[in-house]
Parts: C-alpha cells; structure tokens; sequence
C-alpha cells in the first residue's frame, strides 16, 4: 500500500469517528432510515436478536429479526461498548477499501487475458479508487447507520480480491460468506471462478480446465455454505428455524417496510392470487441475466460482477443504498469507459433528485400525513431508473471499449445501433 | 387524495419497472448490433454471431425452464379433491337411509300367550305404519335380563298387567319413567287386546314419527326416500292422524332454535319502575331449571346469566288498552279516573309482536354460540294488571327466539324483592318453552320418552343438515370453478362424511345416543368445510384483469425477448437456405 | 306414494311463508368529507329500520365514519340528513361495526359469506339462517357493474351476485330486499341469479344518481334523490312495524321527475307477489307470537314434577359420564385458551452459548486462513 492509500484510509477513519463520536444522535438517526436499512440488515433489528439471543430466547421469536445467526456469535463476543461496535463497522470499511485497492493494483478492469482496452492510460489509481469507495456519502451513511450489508459487502470485495490474484479458493471462500450473510452474491458464483480462473498464473492454468476448475470451485462452495449453515445451525441451539427467518424473507418478501427497491410497493398492490407468481417473477429476474452476461462479456468476468451487483442492487427484494455505493465503488475501477457512457449528466442529476427529495417526501408521507405511499414509490422509481440507466450505459460503454479495441479506427466515432 | 393508487395503476407501474427491466435486458443483442456501420453493415464475425444466438438461448432457457412451470404452479388455483359423488349422494338422500327403530320391551307375565300377542301386535304396527324409517319393535323381555349394557337402548317398557274386573282397556304413563303400564280388562280377547296396544303404542310415538319425517322429507329434494316405502298396503286409521297434523308439526317445528351443543339463557328482568330491585334467580333456577337442564345435558349443554332493567319503556308501539271487568267489551282508552273500578289493561295480539322493545332492551348476546332469551316484564303500577287475554299463563313464545311472561305482582305486596317462590310459575313457563324451544314434542307425558324423542330428533335434524351442507359445498364446488379449495376442506369433508356414515349406523342399531355425537361431529365437521375462511375473496376475476396483470410481463419484458428470438430464427432460416443454395 | 310428495311441497310452502327474524346490513362505501350524504344515507336507513324494530345485534353498519368528527365539520359530532337540521342522525346509539378501513370488499365479502376469522365477535356476523329476512343497503360511487370501496378497490356485480347464491346455498337468508343508491346503480343487481331475492336501484345503465339537496352551512351535499324519497315514504306511511303497506305501494312512489334518474325494481328471482310483501317484512321487525294457551296448560302443569325427576334418570345409549364429556367437549370446542404467561429472561452469562459461537467464529477463521494459504 502506498503512502496516498494510506492517507485516504487515515483520513476516512478519522472522518467516521468524528461523525460517530461528535454527533451521538446521527448513528440512531442513520439507523431508522429506510433508505440505508432493511429488514434483513437493520442494525436495530440486529440488536433485538442480540437481546433474544444473549437471554437464551430463539432470536427468531417475534419476526423482527432476519438476520445470519454467525453475526449474532460475532456481535455477543464483542464488548458492549458502542465504540467497539463503531471500529468494527469502520474495519469493516477499511478492509473493503483495502480489496478495492488489490483489485485496481491487478490492473484487470483494464487488462485480462482475453482483452485489453485501448483506454488503458485513463484509468484511477488505486488510492483513487479508495478514496471514492470512503468518501462516497452513500458509504459513509451506510457505515454510520451500521446496517450489516457492511459485512457482506466487505467479504464481496475479499472475494473479488482473492479472485484477481487467482486464489479460487479463497474466493470462493469468500463468496460463500457474502451468499450467507444475505443470499443474493450466491448469483455470483460463475463469475468468480471465471474470474478466478483468467486470473491464475499461466503455470498454474496449464493443467487446469475451467471445466474441472469450477467443478472443484463449486465443491468448495457447496462445503463452505454446508459448514456454514451446520454452524448456524449449532448456535441457534440446533434448530434450522434460521433458514426461513432469513432465506426465507429474502424470497419471500413477508416484510413490506417501504426501501428504495421496486418490491414493497408492487407487492403492497398485488392481487393476492398473483403474489407467488409475480414472486418468482421478481425472483427470476434476478437470475435471468447470468448466464447472458458471463457469456457475453466472457472477457471480462470482473464486470459481470459488477453488473450484477448493479442488477442486484436495483432489482432484489430488500435492497439499501449499500448495494448501490458497492456497485459505485466497483464502477469506479472502470474509469477508463467513463468518456465512453452516453448518459452520466442524466444519472448524475437522477440520482441526486431521488437522493434530496426521498427523505423529504417520506417525511411527507409518514410524518407529515400530507403525502401518501405514491410519494415515496415515485422517488425510487427514478432511484431505481437512475441506476438502472448507469447499469445499462456501463455496458454501452464497456462494449464500445471491447469493439474499439477490434477495431481501433473507429475509436472515437458516431455509430448507429441497428 | 386517494391513499393507495388502484390496481391499475399499479399494473401501470409494474410496467414502468418492468421497463426499466426490459432496458437493460435488451442490451445484449443492441450492443452487438452496434459493430454495424453506417451505409452497408459490415457481417458478423462468426464468434460474435455464436455469443449472440447463445445469449438469446440462455434467456430463453430460463424463461422455459424455470419462469413456464412456475407460471403453471404459482398461478394454478389449488382445489383439493373432493368425493364429490358421495357428497352428492348424502345430499341427495341416497347415501343413508335413516332408520329409527324402536325397541319396545313388553313384560307380560300373566298373559297366557305373549308371543302370539306380540306378533299380532307387531303387525298390526307395521300395517298402520306408512313411514317405515321410524318403526317399532317389540321383544318378549325376560325377567332376568332388563337391559344388556352397549346393546340398543330400550325406547320404552310395556307392562301388561290385569285390570280391574269389568274396566276396559287402559293405560298408564308414568311421567318420569319409561314405562308404560298397561291394564288389560280381564275379558280377555287377543283381537281387542292386540288392537289396543297396537294404537297406543302408535299414539304415544305418533308426534316424534311425524317431526322425524316431516325433518327428513323437508330435507331430501325430489327422490324423497323417507315416507312410504313400507307400508304400499297402507290406507289406515293413522295415516289421517298424519295428515291432519301437518300444518301443526310444521308450526312446531318453525319454532325450533337450530342445533347447537351449546345454548346460552338469559334471564331478563325488565320492570317498568324501580321496583323489583332484586330477585332470587339464581336459587330459582337451581332448583326449578337446574334438574331439567341436566336431563338435556346429554343433547346440548347451557350457560346461565341473568340481568335487571329498570324502568325498562316498550316501545312507543305497545298501546295496552284499557278493559273494566264488567263488560268484556272494548272499552275506551284506559281512563285514569276509573282507577277504582276493577279491570285490566290487555295487550292484543299486534302489540306482541311489537312487545320487545329491541331498541332499548340490552338484550344482546356475546356468546358465540345461540342464546334464548326469557323475559320477565314487570309493569308500571298504573298499567297493572297486564294481562294477554288469549293466555292463560300471561305469557308468550317468540319462535326461535325466546319466551317473554308479564308478571303482575300482587296489590300490596312487598314489590322491591321477587322470591324464589314468586319465580316459580315464571320459570315452570319457561321450562316448557325452553323444551318447545328445542324441540321436544309435546304429546306422551312422559318425560324420559320426550327426551328420548328430542335426542332422535336432533339426531335426525343434525344428519339432515350435516348432508344439506355437503350439498351446498357441492354445488359450489361446481358453480364457482374459480374458487380455491385448500386441503382443509378436503380433510373436513371426509371427517364429516365418516361421522355421517357412524351416525347412519348407529341409528340402524337404535343406538341413539351414539348417533347423536356422530351427528353433532358430522354438522361441526361440515360447518367447518363450508366456512373455511380462506375460500373467500372475490371469485370474479375477469379476462381483462388478467391481462392487466400479465401486460407489464409481455409487453417490455416479453416482446424484446419474442423478437430476439423471431430474429434469430429469421437468421437461422437465411444460413439453412444459403447453406442448401451452395450445395 | 303421491301423498307424501304433495305433504312435502305442502310443508315447505308452509315453512317459506313467514321468516322468525330480520337483518339489515348497511353499507356506505365511501370516505371523505365531499361523500357526507352517504354516510347520510345510510345513517338514516339506520334510524329507520331500527325505528321499526330491527335491533341493533342484527343491523350491520358499515361506515368509514369520519363525517361526524371532520375537521371541517361545521357542527362536530352530527350527521344531519335535511338542511333544516332537525334530526341529528348520530345523535345517540349508533352502533357502528365496520368502521373506516374495515370497511374493504374482502370484509363485505366474509360478512356475506359468514367466512370470518374464528374470533370474530357476534356483533361483526351475519348470523342469519333460513328463517331471516335481510335488508341490503348500499350506497357509494359506482360505475357499470361496480361499486367502489373507498377509492382503493371495487366490488363486482358477480361478486355480490356468487357470494348471495353462497349464501343461498347454505340458506342463510329466507329473503333478501337489495337496496342501492349508486350511479348505474341497477347494473349492481342484474347478475343476481338466487332465489327469493328483490333488488331495487336507483338509477339504470349510463345513468346518475343525483343528490337531494345540498346544506350550505354544512357546505356539502346532505342526501341523495333516492334515498330522499324512499325515506319520505317510509316516514310518512309507515309509521309503526304494524304497518300494512307493502313493497308494491314503495315501488309505486318512485318518480323519475323526482329522482332525476330511472328507478329499477327487479323482481324475477322473488317468489311472492309484491302486493303481498309487507314492508315491515324487511325493514321491520315483526316477531311471531306464539301465546301459550288453554292445550298446554296440563303440560305446564306437569313440568315441574318431571323437572325434579329428571335427574334420577339417564338418558338412553349414555351413561351419567356422557353427560360430562359432552360439557368438556363444549369446554373445549370454545377457542383453546393457550396459557401465556410473561416468562422473567435474565441476560445469561450463558457460556456454553457464547463458546458455540467463539468456536464458529473460529472455524470460519481457520477455514479462511487454510483457504488463503492453499491457493
């Protein structure tokens, strides 16, 4: 790490302290926001668990609590003391800056085996890329209201750092954590061992095929995610109760506090004879473009990743402005197709009008009484089409690089979709 | 201003997101178009026509594989199999056909042929008999065995005895046991004798053999299988007695409370003044009701509560008039100043239908199951004596409903306190319209054998229900394909038609008790079906609907996929036939 | 064989011909003060069928309710029907029992249907049977074939109509009067197809239904032309529940030129001849009497004897136990009363639990170390 990744980190560290210790109501106030926690992140809900869980009651009871049952081992073991719970979240946030770091240093959002831009020089620094992870409001709202998509989020990056060197394992690893604590990164498995794999040293991947590789990748997954739930499943005192109260919300959507996602509100209106249809509907969606986007972007597995944290952060049924800053964060590392993407005033403007008037009409709408639902539906509909504009612009642009780089005298000029 | 935005607007906005969807899913293929130039588009290279038409594969591999057969699963109305024949069939009547045989044990020890009287009697029974479900049986009792244990029970008991010398025939019925003492005149003649019993026994049972198959017929539709399978040489004495009752039972039987296990009484006091301020109902029913409500235990169970209302108005609509004890004639409109002379004021028949005051009396019940109320009125002072003139006991029955008696207290008597003994005709009353309440017929005068009759008759009444609902869920079943039948209903139906299937049996071998638990099973089991609380919600979903609700799915997110898919279609045609063209 | 046949329709033409107790169900499907004279409306068919005797157990009123204590209510607290405001509709016992957002097509629905959550109190059923007489009042905005619940759902013509053949199906009715005040409103009835039901409304296809007059203190609209003048009717003629007026002399009085709009009566699926419907047959109600006479007077007599008699005998096919079981099972058919009891937690130092997590925690550490290192 150099000495500017180092001064971003102490900078951004001092600056959370600063916002945790100097303004003691603001941890609360961040926390009952909707925007930046659901219920199955909410650091609120978290502690109701926690107190079930430490008085021997099942941390289930009372369906409050959705969350992993190894983050309620990992949160009884810490000291009590607010401070401690502040410097993990803020850890937490290091880390994850720290695999952004390793994974601008591997040059591989620029460079891979298969394809290398021709843009290659426009690209951030790592320090760069750090610094627009920590400094993102998004983030740091995400880490002082301490919802725990932190974690997941963290662990993602691991995962993504572990896969630029080439150790699967690890990263696989890695993905097997992030898929427990909140299901959906399980979609990211294929791209990671495709990661993984354009990742390996040349030595290493003689004698490996990607066939035998993935098989032995998925294995590793499938043990690591068994072991994890045999462990869940142990510390809730042998009951697989935790299954339903967490899987179980992520699919089924049994809560419909309001969040910047599409489902709350579309369920809220759903004839119920539709509801498990358009379930699966929802669900299905999610999946839908895997496999498209592995085969097509086959050059590039880290943007698929990408792309399909972006997809997620939109389109999963409790999504939270974490999911967006770890798609921004991740964006950033493909600097080099930003003169490339066609819409970012639009996004830019989008995102900001949705960022300053949702707060503002919830407020309306529940505090108020002067608004209703639709207020807030409205704004994250244009939250919702703001990013998915920049997800799609991204492609355009990533794809744009791709064919400038076949051909290279086009680079720079009009052309016409047909 | 609305709160919540409609359905369809809703739908609408499902389709905004679902656009939102379909522009980033079309980008596979308009990204690859977009190596194509301006004037004339340069060809693929095949490696990019390959990612493509792998691309549009793997949507719609998802799309088939997985999104189809949920669409089939999630959206398909889940109907649990119902035995729908046998439903019909209890419904129709045909399952079961009821029997109520009943055993008469006949104890003739000084008779010199019992078993020739007896079979003569017996058939001259069954002759008379035009309702073959409900017949008699009579068995030669031994001394020795009165009554096996588990074996059917005993109707009733007949004892022949010799009468007094010269008497006619006659009989006694002792009104607390099943017994029936009959005394035979000692000129002795089976012929007269045999004929004798034989319609005794007929009148005894006559009432509950009418309400039995006025229950049953009322019940089944057309192929009405009860009445008149038996006796096709009919055309006897009986069979008038039958008919002319029939407007009669049918009154009976309108004021029938419906079945439940459980009723709920309540006492009402209303006076007019302040006066009574308390009564001792509580001991009055203990001693008076108590014994006979136990009797019922075993066909439905009670729970008592009691209350006072003071100066408790009728309603604006009850005019008792005013009628001096002389002349019986109406008199003008009870004049205050003949206050001295003695009469009464009289309440006509269209004042007590009017007679509760439903507006102001609290006569609301929380039990969740059926109360029957019993009302004591107490007038006000210048309005007494209140009489019915029509009724000897100043009191009426309100059919399903309860019983209301006008109880004027003794001139100066102490008025703030009504004793045990002042409540005694209130509730002798009531206990007989507590009974006619619930059915029991009025006729033998004995007690036991009533209720025996009430216990067939619930029976009877709770099968024909039970049966009657089955139907009704059949029919729905068939009428509203739309409605979803969760396993429930399935489970509940089944129970039920075993319950009515033991209840049937239990009634062929004159176990009555037995086929009354059975019956009260079978009609839960059944209410259950029917009011399965999830097969609700509104039924009619129309076509266009439909389309609302799938349009956001096949416009945006359908048509770029059909159209990709058309396209490379097209695409594959073109190769095929170049391909043939080369050859 | 024919006899008996004969007896039975005899019988049952018996039976049909008097109904033992009367129900009305009202409805105001709206909310929002500009929607006062709906809740006007149906607050004043309240007033009258309990003028007439219905009581208050078997009138279900379903009402958003929030006139009476509107803000912008001039005169908090009242409903009035007449801009001379001389009658306060809200005055005193009004029993509502769908209130506000209770008042959904799904509720109206289950009322019908009597397909309620177990532990639904009386006052909130429809406990009818085949004995009752309901009265059906509506009144809301509506279009062709629907009416809507609160500007957030609607309700079908089908809807009504299957869930009144449920409830014919299982008898729950002897007869139904549907009565509705609603734009288009006869398109509510035309998909009834059960028996033994009369329906009336106020205005035909592509029609609307006016409003009577409007108060200008109150500043809104007090009533609707068809309610308007069904009530004058009823006030007017009939004056107690001994009324003799019939359904026919109701149908009579309706004019076009006063409603504004075409009335409609349907009456094929009605058995009796409106002529001899009374009224009070459905707005009222009138109980039978049965006054026990001379015949029962033995009977009477008896009952006390056998009363105290009754409890040295058993009754057949059980013994004494029977008799308690069949209490218990009543005990326990009644809903199953779970002991909940407030449980004291205490934060247990509880170290076995916390060493399961350690030890979790560590596995995953190990795991994630061993994993680091192998690749």
């Amino acid at each position: 790490m150099d000495r500017r990744s180092l001064t971003v980190i102490i900078a951004t560290v001092v600056l959370r302290l600063v916002l945790f210790t100097a303004f003691p109501s603001l941890p609360n106030l961040l926390t009952n926001r909707v925007e930046l926690s659901t219920p199955v992140t909410s650091f609120k809900r978290l502690q109701e668990g926690l107190f079930l869980y430490t008085h021997g009651l099942s941390p289930y009871d009372g369906g409050v609590f959705h969350q992993a049952p190894l983050l309620l081992a990992f949160f009884t073991t810490l000291p009590s003391n607010p401070i401690v719970v502040y410097l993990v979240y803020i850890l937490s946030d290091v880390l994850s800056a720290y695999s952004l770091i390793q994974i601008a240093a591997s040059g591989v959002s620029v460079s891979t085996p298969y394809h290398t831009s021709s843009r290659k020089s426009s690209t951030w620094p790592p320090w760069a890329v750090a610094a627009a992870f920590l400094f993102n409001p998004f983030s740091i709202a995400t880490c002082i209201a301490r919802p725990t998509i932190v974690f997941t989020n963290t662990v993602i990056l691991t995962a993504i750092a572990k896969g630029v060197q080439g150790r699967g394992v690890a990263a696989v690893l890695a993905l097997a954590m992030a898929s427990y604590l909140s299901l959906y990164p399980v979609l990211l498995l294929p791209p990671m061992v495709l990661l993984a794999h354009d990742s390996l040293p040349a030595v290493k991947k003689k004698g490996r095929s990607l066939g035998s590789f993935a098989a032995v990748l998925t294995a590793v997954f499938t043990v690591a995610a068994a072991v994890l739930g045999a462990l869940s499943w142990g510390i809730t005192g042998g009951s697989w109760e935790f299954l339903a109260s967490t899987y179980g919300v992520h699919l089924l959507l049994p809560d419909l506090t309001p969040n910047v996602g599409l489902w709350w509100y579309f369920f809220i209106e759903m004839f119920d004879s539709f509801r498990e249809f358009f379930l699966c509907v929802f669900q299905l969606h999610l999946a839908v473009y895997l496999a498209g986007l592995c085969l097509r972007l086959r050059k590039q597995p880290l943007f698929v990743i990408t792309t399909l944290l972006g997809i997620s952060s939109i389109f999963k049924s409790y999504p939270s402005i974490g999911d967006t800053a770890l798609y921004l964060s991740l964006l950033s590392l493909y600097r080099h197709i930003f003169p490339l993407m066609r819409y970012t005033f639009f996004v830019t403007s989008t995102l900001l009008y949705a960022t300053l008037l949702g707060p503002a009409f919830y407020h309306l709408w529940i505090y108020a009484g002067s608004g209703n639902a639709n207020f807030f539906y409205a704004i994250t509909l244009v939250w919702s089409l703001a990013v998915t504009v920049l997800v799609s612009d991204a492609i355009f642009a990533v794809l744009r690089d791709e064919w400038e780089t076949e051909r290279p005298e086009m680079k720079g000029k009009e052309i016409v979709q047909i | 201003m609305s709160e919540r935005l409609g359905p369809d607007v809703a739908a609408t906005i499902a389709s905004a997101a679902s656009a939102a969807v379909a522009e980033s899913k079309i980008f596979p293929e308009s990204a690859v178009s977009i190596s194509q130039g301006k004037k004339s588009p340069p060809p693929d290279t095949p490696e990019n026509t390959r990612v493509r038409s792998l691309v549009i594969l793997s949507f719609w591999v998802v799309v088939i594989t997985v999104g189809l057969p949920l669409w089939w699963i999630t959206t398909a109305i889940y109907r649990a199999p119902l035995p729908l024949k046998e439903m019909q069939s209890w419904a129709d009547g045909r399952a079961c056909r009821a029997e109520f045989p009943l055993l008469i044990d006949v104890e003739a020890l000084t008779l010199p042929d019992p078993e020739g009287l007896l079979k003569t009697v017996q058939h001259a029974l069954d002759d008379a008999n035009d309702f073959s479900a409900h017949h008699l049986r009579l068995r030669l009792s031994t001394n020795s065995s009165k009554v096996e244990d588990g074996e059917e029970s005993v109707a009733a008991t007949l004892r022949l005895s010799q009468g007094a010398a010269g008497s006619p025939h006659s009989y006694v019925l002792s009104p607390s046991s099943r017994a029936i003492d009959l005394f035979y005149s000692p000129s002795y003649n089976p012929t007269t004798l045999s004929a004798f019993v034989a319609s005794t026994l007929q009148e005894i049972f006559a009432e509950e053999q009418q309400m039995i198959s006025y229950l049953l017929a009322s019940s089944a539709p057309a192929p009405s299988p009860s009445p008149s399978s038996g006796g096709g040489n009919g055309g006897n004495g009986v069979k008038v007695v039958n008919k002319v009752n029939t407007a009669e039972i049918a009154r009976k039987m309108s004021r029938i409370v419906k079945y439940s296990p459980m009723y709920h009484l309540t006492f009402s006091l209303f006076t007019a003044a302040g006066d009574p301020s308390n009564w001792e109902i509580e001991e009055a029913v203990s001693e008076y009701l108590q014994p006979l409500l136990d009797a019922l235990g075993g066909i439905s169970g009670f729970t008592v509560d009691s209350q006072i209302q003071f100066y408790a108005s009728l309603s604006s609509s009850v005019v008792p008039t005013w009628v001096p004890d002389s002349e019986k004639e109406e008199g003008e409109e009870g004049e205050e100043g003949e206050e001295s002379a003695s009469g009464r004021y009289i309440l006509k028949k269209e004042d007590l239908s009017s007679f509760i005051n439903s507006a102001e009396w609290p006569l609301v019940s929380i039990t969740s199951y059926p109360a029957i109320n019993f009302i004591i009125y107490i007038p006000a002072a210048d309005q007494s004596p209140l009489v019915i003139p029509t009724s000897s006991t100043n009191a009426f029955l309100l059919p399903q409903w309860g019983g209301v008696m006008i109880h004027n207290p003794p001139a100066g008597s102490d008025n703030t306190h009504l004793t045990k003994e002042a409540l005694k005709p209130a509730l002798d009353i009531f206990a007989t319209q507590l009974l006619s309440l619930l059915g029991a017929p009025t006729h033998p005068a004995s007690l036991p054998i009533r209720l025996d009759s009430l216990t067939r008759q619930r029976s009877a009444e709770l099968l024909v229900s039970a049966s009657s609902t089955l139907g009704s869920l059949y029919r729905l079943t068939l009428a509203l394909p739309s409605i979803s039948i969760p396993s429930s209903v399935s489970t509940s139906v089944s129970s039920t038609l075993s319950s009515l299937t033991a209840a049937c049996q239990e009634l062929r071998h004159g176990r009555f008790g037995g086929a009354l638990e059975e019956g009260r099973n079978a009609e839960e089991q059944a209410e259950k079906a029917f009011f399965e609380k999830s097969m609700v919600g509104q039924v009619y979903f129309p076509e266009e609907h439909k389309v609302a609700v799938y349009l956001p799915l096949m416009g945006p997110v359908g048509a770029p996929l059909l159209m990709a898919a058309l396209k490379e279609i097209s695409r594959l045609v073109r190769v095929w036939k170049a391909s043939r063209l080369k050859k | 064989m024919k006899l008996p046949l004969a007896l039975v329709t005899l019988l049952s033409c018996g039976a049909l011909a008097q109904h033992t107790s009367n129900w009305a169900v009202l409805v105001s499907t709206s909310r929002f003060w500009f929607n006062y004279r709906h809740l006007a409306n149906v607050l004043s068919m309240y007033r009258t069928v309990k003028r007439l005797g219905i009581p208050d157990s078997q009138i279900i009123l379903m009402l958003s309710d929030d006139i009476a204590c509107n803000p912008r209510n001039a005169f908090p607290g009242t409903v009035y029907n007449n801009a001379d405001r001389a009658l306060d509709l809200y005055g005193d016992n009004i029993e509502v029992d769908y209130r506000g957002y209770e008042v959904t097509v799904e509720n109206f629905i289950r009322l019908l249907t009597d397909r309620v959550e177990p532990d639904t109190p009386r006052s909130k059923r429809l406990l009818t049977d085949d004995r009752s007489n309901i009265f059906i009042y509506m009144t809301g905005h509506g279009g062709n074939e629907f009416l809507k619940f609160q500007d957030a759902e609607e309700i079908s013509a089908f809807d009504i109509a299957d869930a009144f053949e449920q409830m014919w199906e299982k008898k729950r009715y002897h007869e139904m009067l549907f009565m509705i005040d609603t734009c288009q409103a006869n398109t509510m009835y035309s998909k009834f197809y059960s028996k033994n039901i009369l329906a009336t409304g106020s205005s035909k296809l592509d029609e609307s239904s006016y409003s009577h007059h409007a108060d200008n203190d109150v500043g809104v609209a007090v009533i609707d032309r068809y309610t308007y003048y069904n009530l004058e009717f009823l006030e007017n003629n009939v004056q107690s529940a001994s009324s003799k007026h019939t359904m026919k002399d109701l149908f009579d009085s309706y004019e076009t030129e006063k409603i504004h709009s075409t009335p409609g009566v349907r009456t094929d699926l009605f058995k009796r001849d409106l002529k001899d419907v009374l009224i009070t047959d459905f707005f009222g109600n009138v109980q039978n009497v049965e006054i026990d006479g001379e015949d029962e007077q033995k009977w009477k007599e008896d009952v006390l004897q056998l009363s105290k008699l009754a409890v040295d005998f058993t009754m057949p096919g059980r013994k004494n136990g029977t008799c308690a079981s069949a209490r218990e099972s009543a005990e326990t058919s009644a809903p199953a009363v779970k002991k909940v009891g407030a449980v004291r937690v205490e934060g247990s130092k509880g170290w076995s639990r916390n060493a399961m997590g350690i030890g979790a925690l560590l596995t995953c550490a190990a795991a994630w170390v061993a994993g680091s290192a192998l690749t």
